[in-house]
C-alpha cells in the first residue's frame, strides 16, 4: 500500500478497532515511514477491550505520537459519518477476534459490518486478517461494499497457527449492485488457501491510499456511556427462566398441563407419580366407606444392587447399582386432617382401613375421580369422545378407520400450534396411511377446505401448504411407501430419490431412503507407514477405517534455529555411511523418520539430494526476504552449496556461524562478524560440516506434537453423495413436509443417519411428522436425539450437548459404588482422603452407564403434548383378538432328551467355571456373549447343524473352551417334534404359520427344519433367505413366491420382516422357535401378522425349554415388553411398575441389567454358585 | 456513588503451568447483585472467595461474552470490595438476555431457585427470590380477595409452590393457607433472609449473603428455607391441622361451589346414616 503526498496540515487517519497492545497498527505505520518523515502525519485510533492491553496501548502514546487510544468495545464508539460531510478514516486496519457469532455467523463479518462506515467511501482502504475461510463469510459483503480486492495468505510458517490471509480493497463510494465475478473471485479465495498468493515482502503493484478531499479535518473516535438505568427499566428478572411466574398465583398448585390427545387411563399412574394431581381434591367412587382426600405422588430413585466387587481377600470393594423408581404416595384424610403414606403395592391389598392400604387400592377406591381428575388436568388438543371436533378428511380412495381419523386430525391440531406431531401407532395401526392423509390435507388443493375445518374446531393457528412432501423410511419400505401412495394419493406424483439429479424431478412424493440421505463415498483403511510423519501405523487398515483412527506418533520439531538448520544440515550430510561417522548418530538423530525411507527409496539419489538443497535455499531465502538479510543464512546457503560439491567447511567459520545463532541475528556485531566469517569460504577453504552439525545440535531445542494425521481416506468408488447434505445445501426450501419413517432408528445422537435426519428437520419452515411403533428403545437417552431435534418445548429446557444431564434429570444410572478400603459397609458413599498429607482420594460413586427406563415425569411434560399415541385396542372392531401364549417344554419320551439336557448342563457349568476363573483377570465379562449363546445349543444340537462350540470372542483369540457333544440327524427335540405336532394342527385348521429364527447366517438350521417339516407335515414351506432376498426386494419375493404359491409355512428371520411388510397378513400364527431378546423386535415381527388387514385371530406361540437359560431369557425379554408398554400407556400393572409402585425390585433389576449378566445371575442361582458377577 | 459496582475478571499474565506469558484476560462488567450461601451447596474449599449462588451483571455484548467466557472458566472476579469465583465445574446455569445493545448475564444454581426440583431433594433447600414485576401483578389480580394482603398472599402462593414441590406431603390448595404457611415458616425462622454478619470471619455456612443491589435489581428481598422432611412434615402437620381447625370455627370467607358452609362434610357413623329409611 502506498501513502499520497500530504500538504502541511493534512493528515491520514487509520482506524483499528481491535488493536491490542498496539504493536500491528503501529509496526504498520514504522514500514509505511520508512523515513521517519511521514510519522507525524498519520494518527493512528485505536481501541482495545482488554484492560492489561488497553493500558498497554495507551501507555504508548508517550512514544508513539499521534495515537489515541481508547478502552472500549468496538461495537460501541462513536464517529462522525462521513457520508454525513463528516471525516472518515483512509486506513481502516481491521484483525478482529476469530469466532462465530449468532447473527451474523462470523464476529468478523460482524466487525467490518460494523466498522466500514467509518472508512471515507471511494478513497478509505481496508486491511483485513482474517482466516482465509472467513472470506467466504464476508464475500457477499466484501463484494458489495469494496473494490479492488487483492489476497495474499501469510507465509507458511505464520499461516500454520491461523490460517490468515490479508484482504486489501478499497471502499466502494457506493453500495455496488452487480457484484458477481468480484464475489466468485473471493469465494474461490474462501474455497481453497492454494488460491492465494504468499504474502510477498514488497508488492510489485500497491494499493494506492488516496488523499481525501477533506484530508485538514480532524476525526475523532469516542465512546458511547451504557445506559444502565434504562437497561434496568427493561430487565424483568427471571423472565422466561422456570420458577414458576409464567403462572397466576391462584394456578400454581395444581396446575394443568395440555395434551395432543387424552391421556390413556394407564397414564393416571404415572401423572399421579409425577405430581400432576397435588393439591387436588379426590372423591371417593363409594363416599359412605371413604373420605375425601388429597393425594400426592413423588417420585424416587433409589439405588439397587446388581453385582458387587471383591478383593482377593473376598471382601467387597465396590457394588455395581442402579437407579429404580420408587413411587411414594402420601395421603391428607380430609376428615380427619391426617397424613398417611400408602405402601408399595401393584396389586390391590382390598382392605378397608386405608392405613393398610398401597398405591393400587388407592386406584381403585379413587379412580373415578382420578379419571375426572385426567380429563381437567390434561385438557387435550383433540377429544375423540367429541365427534364435532373430528376434521373431514379430503377425498381419497382409502378411507381411514375411525381411530386413524382422529389421528389425523390431532396431527393437524398440532402442526397448527407449531408443533412437530410425533405419531406413535402401534405396529399393524397404519402409520404411512395416516402420514400420507396428513399431507393430502395439507396439499395445495386440500389446504383451504383443511384450514376452514381447523377454523370450525377453534384452530387458526398457521398451517403450511404443502406442496411437496419428503418421506425418509428404511430402504426397503420404499416401494411400500410408493405403493402405500398410491392407495391414498392416487393422483401423486411419486419419485424415489437415488442420486442427486432426481432432487430436480417434478413430483408431489419423494422417497429417500435412511441409507442413499446419509451414506457418501467410502473410505479406506492405511497402514505401513503414517503419510503425514512417516512412523510406523501399527494398527490394521480395518480398524484405522472403521474408529477413524489418527496417527498417535509423535513428530519432533524444532523451536528455534540451531534446531531448523541442525535439520536442514542433516539431511544433507545423511547418507548410507552415516552410521558409521564420527557425528553420524547425531546426524540419524536429528532428520525426521519420514526422511530417511524416501531417501532409501528414491531411485535416483543424486537428484534427490539437490531437490533437497534446492527445497533448503528456498526456505533460506524465504527467510531473507521477510526478515531482512541476515549473514547467518547466507553462511548457510554457502555451507549447504560447498557440502553439495563435496567441499569441507573450515572449522573456525563454522564455530563463528554457530555465535551467530547464539546472538541476536540483526544486531551489527553480527552481521561484522559473519562477514568476516563469510570471506574464507569465498576463497574456498574448507569448513568441518560435521561439527557445524554437532555444534547445532547441542544448542537446538525442539518440542514434540501428536501427528494426528487421519489413518484413513476417502476412495471414490463408489460415487456416492449423501443426498441429506445435498437437500440441506442447495434444495433447503423444496420441501415442506417431511414423515420420518420408523423414526425410533434415529435415536442414536452420534449415528450418521440420524445426523442426515436432524439435517432436514432442521431445514427452514418445514414440518416434520414422526412416525415410529415404539417411539422408546428401553433407555431414556434412545428417546433425547428425536426431542432435541423436532420439539421446541424440550429444546427450551435441554441444550444438544446435554444428553447426561437428560439422563440424570429423566433417565436411570447405573453407577459403581465404591466403598472404603477394608470395609464392607457403604453408608459413606463419600470419597474417602487420605488426610492433609497428600489430596488422593479413593472411592465416591462413579457413573457407569445408564439404565433402562423414563421418569413420569419425561411423559407427561414432553412426549404427551405432542404425542398421538394409537393403540391396536383402539381400532376396535378393524382388529381380530391377539393371545400370547408361552409354551413350556419337557422331555417326553425319548432318552436322547435327558442326554441333551445332560450334555447342556455340562457345557454350562463349565463355562460358568471359566467366568468364574476370570473374574479378576481382564477377560473379565467377555464370555458373557457366549453364555447368551448357550441356550441355542438346544435347538441346534443335531450333526447336520455342524458342531456346536464354545469360545471367547474372536477379538480375545477365539480361544476353545468347550466342544458340545452332537447328536444323530435324524433326531428331532422336544421343541421340533412340538413344532412338528402345532404345525399339523394349525395346518388342520387351515392357518398359515409363520416360524421365527434367530440362527439364519448360515442355512443349516432353516435346512434342517425344511426337511423336518417336508417329511411330516408339508413340502409347502419356504425359508426367506436374507442372502439372496435383499431388503428392497423381499414383499416383491413374498408376493411372488409365498402368496402365489400359496405357502403355508413360512421360515423367517425376526429382524428380516419387522418393518415395513404389509403383506404378511394371510398367516395367522406366529411361532416363536427361536426367541428375540429385543423387546421392539418381538412387537414389531408380531406386528407383521396382527395389523390392519387381518381378519382371523391371531396366536403368538413361545416354545422354551423349562429350567433352562432359554426361560431365563423368555422372563427377561417379557419385562423388557412390559416396560416398553408403560410409555404408551397400555397396561395399568405395567405402568404402576415403571412408576415404582411394585415391592419387588428383582424384576426390575432383572431388567436393568445386561441380558448376559442376568442370564448369569440366573445361571449361577441355579447352578448353586458363586453369586458374583462379572460385571 | 452507584449502587452498582464494577467487576473485573483478574488478568492472567503467565500460564500456571508453563510459566509463559499469555494473553491477558481483564474485563469489566457492571455487578448488579449477587447472592451467596455456601452451605446451600457444595461450594469447594473454604477461602475469602464469594462463590455466588446467584449473580447478575450487565455490559456490552462482547464484554459480557468475554468476562462470561473467563467467568465460567473458574477465574476470579473482583469487585470494589469483593472477590467472586464460580468453580469450573459448578451447577451454574448461565442466562443472556439482551436489551438494546445492554447485555445482562444471570448465574444461578437451577436446583435451589427453579420451581421444580429435578429429582426429590434430600433436603428441602431452595431459596425464594420472587421478582417484583410478578408479586405486583399478580396482587393487583388477588385484592378483592386479600385487600391488604394481596402483595403477601401472592408471594405466598409462589412460597407454597416451591414448598409443594419439594415436600413428600400434599399441600391444601387455598390461597389462605398458603399465607399462613408463609407468615408461620417466618415467624419460627424456618425461613430466613440475608445474614446481616457481613464480615467473612464471622460466616456460617448456612448463612444466606446478599447485595442490596438486588432490589433494585427488581427482586424481592430473598428468603432460604434448608429444612430436613422431618422437620417439615411436623410443620406441616401443625399448620394443617390448624388451619382446618380455624375453618371449622369460623367457615371459608366465601361459600362454596357446593354450597356448603364446612369445608368438609364430616362421615357420620353408621347408626347415624338414616339410610335403613325406605324412601
Amino acid at each position: 500500500m502506498s501513502l499520497p503526498e500530504l500538504d502541511y496540515g493534512e493528515e491520514l487517519h487509520v482506524l483499528d478497532p481491535c488493536a491490542g497492545d498496539g504493536d500491528a497498527v503501529l509496526g504498520l505505520r514504522h514500514n509505511w515511514d520508512t523515513s521517519g518523515t511521514m510519522r507525524h502525519k498519520v494518527r493512528i485510533h485505536a481501541c482495545e477491550l482488554e484492560g492489561e492491553r488497553a493500558r498497554a496501548l495507551k501507555d504508548r502514546w508517550h512514544t508513539d505520537r499521534p495515537l489515541s487510544a481508547l478502552h472500549a468495545d468496538a461495537f460501541h464508539l462513536r464517529w462522525e459519518d462521513p457520508a454525513d460531510r463528516g471525516r472518515g478514516v483512509d486506513v481502516l486496519f481491521l484483525n478482529p477476534p476469530y469466532d462465530h457469532e449468532p447473527d451474523f455467523g462470523r464476529l468478523e463479518l460482524k466487525f467490518l459490518d460494523r466498522s466500514t462506515p467509518a472508512l471515507v467511501p471511494g478513497h478509505g482502504v481496508l486491511m483485513f486478517l482474517v482466516p482465509f475461510y472467513v472470506l467466504g463469510h464476508c464475500a457477499e459483503f466484501l463484494a458489495r461494499h469494496y473494490l479492488d480486492h487483492r489476497a495474499w495468505r501469510l507465509p507458511d510458517e505464520e499461516f500454520k497457527h491461523f490460517k490468515q490471509a490479508l484482504l486489501v480493497a478499497r471502499r466502494a463510494p457506493m453500495p455496488i449492485s452487480f457484484h458477481g465475478p468480484a464475489l466468485e473471485r473471493l469465494q474461490a479465495w474462501a474455497d481453497d488457501a492454494a488460491n492465494l498468493p504468499v504474502l510477498p515482502q514488497v508488492c510489485d503493484d500497491p494499493l494506492a491510499v488516496k488523499k481525501p478531499d477533506n484530508a485538514r479535518t480532524s476525526f475523532e473516535l469516542q465512546r458511547v456511556p451504557l445506559d444502565i438505568t434504562a437497561a434496568l427499566e427493561r430487565f424483568k428478572p427471571w423472565d422466561g427462566d422456570p420458577v414458576g411466574v409464567d403462572t397466576d398465583a391462584t394456578r400454581l398448585l395444581g396446575a394443568r398441563f395440555h395434551t395432543a390427545t387424552p391421556p390413556k387411563p394407564a397414564h393416571i399412574a404415572l401423572a399421579l407419580s409425577a405430581g400432576m394431581f397435588n393439591g387436588h381434591r379426590l372423591q371417593p367412587n363409594d363416599p359412605k366407606r371413604h373420605p375425601p382426600i388429597l393425594a400426592k405422588g413423588l417420585f424416587e430413585r433409589e439405588l439397587v444392587e446388581v453385582s458387587a466387587r471383591h478383593n482377593d481377600d473376598g471382601e467387597v470393594t465396590a457394588t455395581v447399582e442402579v437407579e429404580q423408581p420408587r413411587l411414594r404416595i402420601s395421603i391428607l384424610r380430609l376428615d380427619t386432617y391426617e397424613f398417611r403414606t400408602l405402601r408399595p403395592g401393584v396389586v390391590p391389598t382390598g382392605l378397608e382401613s386405608m392405613d393398610s392400604w398401597n398405591a393400587a387400592d388407592l386406584l381403585v377406591h379413587y379412580d373415578g375421580a382420578l379419571a375426572q381428575l385426567m380429563r381437567t388436568q390434561f385438557p387435550p388438543l383433540h377429544d375423540p369422545s367429541d365427534p364435532r371436533q373430528l376434521l373431514d378428511m379430503p377425498p381419497s380412495p382409502r378411507t381411514p378407520f375411525k381411530v386413524q381419523h382422529h389421528a389425523i386430525s390431532a396431527a393437524l391440531k398440532l402442526i397448527t400450534t407449531g408443533q412437530n406431531p410425533f405419531l406413535v401407532a402401534e405396529v399393524g395401526t397404519g402409520k404411512s396411511t395416516m402420514g400420507l392423509f396428513i399431507a393430502l390435507a395439507l396439499a395445495p388443493q386440500n389446504r383451504d377446505r383443511t384450514v376452514s375445518e381447523l377454523q370450525r374446531c377453534g384452530f387458526d393457528g398457521p398451517l403450511p401448504t404443502v406442496e411437496r412432501t419428503l418421506i425418509l423410511c428404511p430402504p426397503h419400505l420404499l416401494t411400500s411407501w410408493k405403493d402405500q401412495a398410491k392407495a391414498v394419493m392416487p393422483e401423486a406424483r411419486v419419485k424415489i430419490l437415488r442420486k442427486p439429479s432426481d432432487l430436480d424431478a417434478d413430483a408431489d412424493l419423494y422417497i429417500l431412503s435412511r441409507e442413499t440421505a446419509k451414506l457418501g463415498h467410502r473410505r479406506k483403511g492405511l497402514e505401513g507407514q503414517c503419510p503425514g510423519c512417516g512412523g510406523p501405523i501399527t494398527t490394521g487398515a480395518k480398524t484405522n477405517r472403521n474408529r477413524r483412527l489418527r496417527c498417535p506418533n509423535v513428530r519432533r520439531h524444532p523451536a528455534n534455529d540451531s534446531a531448523r538448520f541442525a535439520r536442514e544440515l542433516a539431511r544433507i550430510l545423511v547418507d548410507v555411511h552415516t552410521a558409521t561417522h564420527k557425528y553420524g548418530a547425531v546426524a540419524l538423530d536429528l532428520v525426521d523418520e519420514r526422511f530417511l525411507p524416501l531417501r532409501s527409496r528414491c531411485p535416483d539419489p543424486e537428484a534427490a539430494y539437490e531437490h533437497l538443497r534446492q527445497r533448503a535455499l528456498r526456505w533460506i531465502e524465504r527467510h531473507i526476504d521477510h526478515d531482512g538479510y541476515w549473514p547467518a543464512f547466507g553462511q548457510l546457503v554457502n555451507l549447504y552449496t560447498l557440502c553439495a560439491h563435496g567441499a569441507n567447511v573450515q572449522e573456525q567459520s563454522a564455530q563463528e556461524l554457530i555465535e551467530v545463532k547464539k546472538g541476536k541475528p540483526t544486531s551489527h556485531y553480527t552481521v561484522h562478524c559473519c562477514s568476516n566469517a563469510l570471506y574464507p569460504i569465498r576463497q574456498g577453504t574448507d569448513i568441518d560440516a560435521w561439527s557445524v552439525l554437532e555444534d547445532l545440535a547441542r544448542t537446538a531445542e525442539w518440542y514434540d506434537e501428536v501427528c494426528d494425521e487421519p489413518l484413513y481416506q476417502a476412495t471414490p468408488d463408489p460415487r456416492r453423495v449423501p443426498l441429506a447434505k445435498v437437500i440441506q445445501r442447495r434444495y433447503r426450501q423444496k420441501f415442506d413436509l417431511i414423515l420420518a419413517d420408523e423414526a425410533h432408528e434415529y435415536n442414536n445422537m452420534g449415528s450418521a443417519q440420524t445426523h442426515a435426519l436432524h439435517r432436514l428437520v432442521g431445514l427452514p419452515d418445514i414440518t416434520t411428522v414422526v412416525l415410529t411403533g415404539s417411539l422408546m428403545g428401553g433407555y431414556a437417552s434412545s428417546l433425547f436425539a428425536n426431542f432435541q431435534a423436532l420439539s421446541p418445548c424440550f429444546r427450551k429446557e435441554m441444550g444438544r450437548d446435554d444428553l447426561r444431564l437428560f439422563i440424570d434429570r429423566y433417565g436411570y444410572r447405573k453407577v459403581l459404588l465404591s466403598h472404603k478400603a477394608g470395609g464392607n459397609s457403604k453408608d459413606d458413599d463419600k470419597p474417602k482422603t487420605y488426610g492433609t498429607v497428600t489430596d488422593r482420594q479413593v472411592g465416591g460413586i462413579k457413573f457407569l452407564g445408564e439404565a433402562p427406563g423414563i421418569l413420569p415425569t419425561f411423559l407427561m411434560h414432553h412426549l404427551l403434548p405432542v404425542s398421538i399415541l394409537v393403540h391396536k385396542d383402539d381400532l376396535d372392531d378393524a382388529l381380530p383378538p391377539i393371545t400370547e401364549q408361552p409354551v413350556a417344554l419337557e422331555p417326553d419320551g425319548d432318552p436322547r432328551d435327558g442326554e441333551v439336557l445332560f450334555e447342556y448342563e455340562r457345557l454350562r457349568n463349565k463355562l460358568l467355571d471359566v467366568i468364574a476363573e476370570n473374574r479378576f483377570t481382564s477377560l473379565r465379562g467377555k464370555l458373557l456373549g457366549a453364555l447368551v449363546e448357550l441356550p441355542s445349543y438346544l435347538d441346534r444340537c443335531t450333526e447336520d447343524q455342524g458342531p456346536f462350540t464354545v469360545r471367547y470372542p474372536e477379538s480375545e483369540g477365539g480361544k476353545l473352551i468347550a466342544r458340545a457333544r452332537t447328536f444323530p440327524s435324524d433326531y428331532a427335540t422336544p421343541k421340533e417334534r412340538w413344532l412338528l405336532r402345532e404345525l399339523n394342527k394349525r395346518l388342520e385348521n387351515n392357518e398359515k404359520v409363520i416360524v421365527f429364527l434367530r440362527h439364519t447366517g448360515t442355512a443349516r438350521l432353516p435346512e434342517r427344519l425344511l426337511r423336518l417339516i417336508g417329511e411330516q407335515v408339508t413340502h409347502d414351506c419356504a425359508w426367506l433367505n436374507t442372502k439372496k432376498v435383499s431388503t428392497a426386494k423381499r414383499e416383491t419375493w413374498i408376493n411372488k413366491e409365498i402368496l402365489a404359491k400359496g405357502v403355508k409355512i413360512l421360515l423367517v428371520n425376526a429382524d428380516a420382516v419387522r418393518t415395513g411388510l404389509n403383506n404378511l397378513v394371510t398367516f395367522t400364527t406366529a411361532i416363536w422357535h427361536e426367541l428375540t431378546w429385543s423387546a421392539t423386535t418381538y412387537r414389531q415381527a408380531n406386528g407383521r401378522v396382527h395389523r390392519i388387514g387381518q381378519t382371523r385371530p391371531v396366536s403368538v406361540l413361545v416354545p422354551y425349554f423349562a429350567g433352562t437359560a432359554q426361560e431365563t431369557g423368555f422372563d427377561l425379554v417379557a419385562q423388557k415388553v412390559s416396560a416398553s408398554l408403560q410409555v404408551v400407556g397400555l397396561d395399568m400393572q405395567a405402568a404402576l411398575e415403571a412408576a415404582g409402585a411394585s415391592e419387588e425390585s428383582s424384576a426390575s433389576v432383572a431388567t436393568a441389567m445386561a441380558l448376559g449378566e442376568a442370564v448369569y445371575r440366573a445361571m449361577t442361582a441355579e447352578a448353586g454358585h458363586d453369586e458374583e458377577v462379572a460385571a | 456513588m452507584s449502587l452498582f459496582r464494577s467487576m473485573k475478571t483478574e488478568k492472567v499474565q503467565r500460564d500456571p503451568k508453563t510459566r509463559k506469558v499469555v494473553k491477558t484476560r481483564e474485563f469489566e462488567v457492571t455487578l448488579l447483585g449477587w447472592l451467596s450461601s455456601d452451605g446451600l451447596w457444595d461450594a469447594g474449599k473454604t477461602d475469602d472467595l464469594t462463590k455466588p449462588i446467584y449473580i447478575a451483571y450487565l455490559g456490552t455484548e462482547q464484554t459480557c461474552k468475554a468476562f462470561t467466557a473467563n467467568f465460567r472458566a473458574g477465574r476470579k472476579a473482583t469487585g470494589d470490595d469483593q472477590a467472586f469465583k464460580i468453580p469450573k465445574k459448578s451447577p451454574h446455569r448461565w442466562t443472556h438476555r439482551r436489551e438494546g445493545d445492554i447485555n445482562l448475564t444471570t448465574a444461578y444454581i437451577p436446583e435451589l431457585f427453579h420451581l421444580e426440583p429435578t429429582t426429590t431433594p434430600e433436603r428441602m433447600s431452595f431459596v425464594f427470590m420472587p421478582p417484583a414485576w410478578w408479586v405486583t401483578a399478580q396482587a393487583e389480580l388477588l385484592q378483592d380477595d386479600f385487600g391488604k394482603d394481596a402483595t403477601e398472599a401472592a408471594r405466598a402462593a409462589l412460597f407454597a409452590a416451591y414448598l409443594d414441590r419439594r415436600s413428600t406431603l400434599p399441600l391444601v390448595r387455598d390461597l389462605r393457607f398458603h399465607l399462613q404457611l408463609f407468615r408461620a415458616i417466618q415467624d419460627q425462622k424456618l425461613a430466613t433472609g440475608p445474614s446481616a454478619r457481613v464480615s467473612p470471619w464471622f460466616r456460617e455456612p448456612s448463612d444466606l449473603f446478599a447485595s442490596r443491589s438486588l432490589v433494585a435489581c427488581g427482586l424481592d428481598p430473598p428468603l432460604c428455607v434448608d429444612l430436613s422432611h422431618d422437620d417439615f412434615d411436623a410443620f406441616l402437620t401443625e399448620q394443617t391441622t390448624t388451619y382446618f381447625e380455624e375453618e371449622i370455627q369460623n367457615g371459608t370467607h366465601r361459600i362454596p361451589t357446593n354450597r356448603r358452609l364446612l369445608p368438609i362434610p364430616p362421615i357420620t357413623g353408621p347408626q347415624l346414616c338414616l339410610d335403613f329409611v325406605a324412601p
